[in-house]
């Protein structure tokens, strides 16, 4: 199995430092080499198999199947408008008159 | 003051004026006043509210109106659970201001019921860990030995409860985090049936294993939490329509389900102590007129890989959503540090989520990716859920035979700070027993196992889809013998 720390880290939005990226590739390494005990694991590799055995065991716990709700507000949502505003404000990481401070989405490069 | 009721017994004394609300939370939060600081299971204390709703609770006591049994109860709440208005850090520093703008259903459901939240507990960050060491916030002792941990990722919470400073308790388990360290604290845990209690407001880890549940002294305490907690969720579309049934059992009335034990589960790697004692409680079942039998549960061997490969897969996509944008820790500008600012979102998140992160989520995540990655998806990730279908199937034909499966909790009871921390299979391989509960969806409870050790050990109880009520009978029942 072939993969690059640095190349799924960059997928992840996670940056490492070098002591970092060391240990997660032998971590990795480790766990890798012991999940590939599956292949030897004989799953009747039909996908239509796979599908209706898996749907049939879903039967057995939850007979249903997209069973959606209205898409409404509940009726009590709870304090009014500017209270839940404030609380979500609160959590705003930079914020300047009411508004969400963020970095440059476009980059004019 | 005596502070180690059951809820029961809190109720009773309450009810019958025996003792004031008051007087009750200040038992429990006198109880962390005098260890917390050592044990450290609690993040946040709730102290002045906490008061607040006892004393209302006392002016309806002294009303003469009747109270609920969770009325006036002080519970504990790990910090992955949503309460409105409050902290919650899942135990990681790119949470660690985050305050919550709703509460979780199960909050709803206990405020309505009248229970007083002491406080948020602490736990691995994101629930990633066995042990309770990967909190951003530093680790939480066991109180039945501080020098071992008390397992996780709900290590807080069994802690809380283990050392008398709550009533019980609400945790999570995807993998085992409630079971595993309500065994190594030794107290009772349940992970309900996959869709039995809403998601809600819970800090998602890995979204078809998640279940929030409860944690008590015994287990009857822990069916009363349960109850209240449970049932469906128009806002948890994955959770079940239909009304769940319950009966107020009594011992004399047990009914003589029948016991499994797969042969699997009693391999290499299971402690010889947790051995005997496992085996004893099978004899004590067999003398007491329960069937006891070998079943086959033949798929096990390969749990715990499929389990480290969904997982990780569907936490990585959930916390996606952690990039300090719109909440949550933002990473320092680089121009504190004379750099360069950010040229763009991309470079804010990456610092975001490297500084925010601890080692544990970065590797899962990394993991998660990979494992759904062109090229890599059908071998790993679509194989593993094939598999899980072969370990669900195995639970369904063993349920056609037994009502019961019972296997020991945990391979080892507590081990001590540090001594799995280099290597995170010796790690994952704590939570051997408990991950197949989660693949198939099943509820499985843990109770104390009988032991002349002082370290606790747990037994694992597991049954039907739904059928919550024969754990509780049979551990129940096990509990009082």
């Amino acid at each position: 199995m072939e993969f690059s720390v640095g190349h799924l880290a960059a997928l992840t939005r996670l940056s490492l430092d070098e002591e970092e990226k060391k240990r997660l590739e032998s971590d990795l390494a480790g766990i890798l080499a012991y999940v590939d005990q599956l292949r030897e694991v004989d799953t009747d590799d039909g996908e239509e198999v796979t599908r209706v055995r898996l749907n049939s065991l879903a039967r057995q716990v939850a007979p249903e199947i997209n069973r959606l709700r209205e898409d409404v507000l509940p009726s009590s949502s709870g304090d009014e408008p500017a209270k839940e505003v404030a609380i979500l404000r609160s959590g705003f990481p930079e914020e300047e008159e009411g508004y969400l401070r963020v970095p440059l989405v476009i980059n004019k490069k | 003051m005596e502070y180690k009721f059951t809820i029961q017994t809190a109720h009773e004394l309450l009810a019958t004026k025996k003792i004031s609300c008051c007087e009750l939370i200040n038992a429990y939060l006198d109880q962390i006043k005098k260890q917390d600081s050592d044990i450290h299971a609690f993040l946040d204390v709730y102290e002045e509210e906490s008061f607040t709703h006892a004393h209302m609770i006392d002016e309806k006591i002294q009303r003469g109106e009747t109270i609920g049994m969770l009325e006036g109860m002080p519970i504990a709440v790990k910090d992955n659970i949503l309460i409105k208005g409050k902290r919650a850090t899942a135990g990681s520093r790119i949470l660690e201001h985050y305050v919550a703008s709703y509460d979780a259903t199960v909050i709803a459901k206990l405020k309505q019921a009248g229970a007083i939240f002491l406080g948020k507990t602490n736990m691995d960050e994101f629930a990633m860990g066995s042990s309770t060491e990967h909190s951003a916030f530093g680790p939480t002792k066991n109180p039945r030995d501080t020098t071992r941990v008390p397992g996780g990722s709900s290590g807080g919470s069994a802690a809380a409860v283990a050392a008398g400073e709550c009533a019980a308790a609400l945790g999570s388990d995807t993998g085992g985090s409630i079971r595993q360290p309500a065994a190594f604290c030794g107290i009772v845990g349940l992970k309900p049936t996959y869709g039995a209690v809403s998601r809600y407001g819970l800090i998602a880890m890995a979204s078809s294993l998640d279940q929030i549940g409860p944690m008590g002294r015994t287990v009857a305490d822990t069916k009363i939490l349960f109850e209240s907690i449970r049932g469906h969720d128009p806002l948890d579309a994955t959770t079940k329509r239909e009304s769940l049934t319950s009966f107020n059992f009594h011992i004399d009335q047990t009914p003589k389900l029948k016991i499994g034990i797969p042969k699997e589960y009693l391999g290499e790697g299971l402690d010889e102590g947790m051995r005997k004692a496992f085996e004893e409680a099978g004899r004590f079942f067999k003398n007491e007129g329960f069937e006891v039998k070998d079943v086959s549960l033949p798929h096990t061997p390969s749990a715990l890989a499929v389990y480290y490969l969904i997982m990780p897969a569907e936490a990585s996509t959930n916390l996606a959503r952690y990039e300090g944008v719109r909440f949550g820790t933002r990473a320092r500008p680089p121009e504190a540090f004379g750099r360069a600012p950010h040229h763009n979102l991309a470079e804010l998140y990456t610092a975001t989520r490297g500084e925010g992160f601890g080692r544990e989520v970065k590797s899962r995540i990394v993991l998660g990716a990979f494992v759904l990655s062109h090229g890599y998806y059908d071998a790993y990730y679509v194989k593993a859920q094939k598999v899980r279908s072969l370990i669900t199937q195995d639970f369904f034909n063993a349920f056609q035979d037994v009502d019961i499966i019972m296997t020991p909790a945990t391979p080892t009871p507590a081990f001590r700070f540090g001594e799995k921390m280099d290597d995170p299979l010796a790690m994952y391989l704590s939570d051997v027993y408990t991950v197949t509960a989660n693949l198939a969806g099943i509820p499985a409870l843990s109770v104390p196992l009988k032991n002349n050790d002082l370290l606790p050990k747990g037994l694992q109880l597991m049954a039907r889809p739904f059928h919550e009520d024969d754990l509780f009978a049979l551990g129940n029942f096990y509990e009082h013998h």
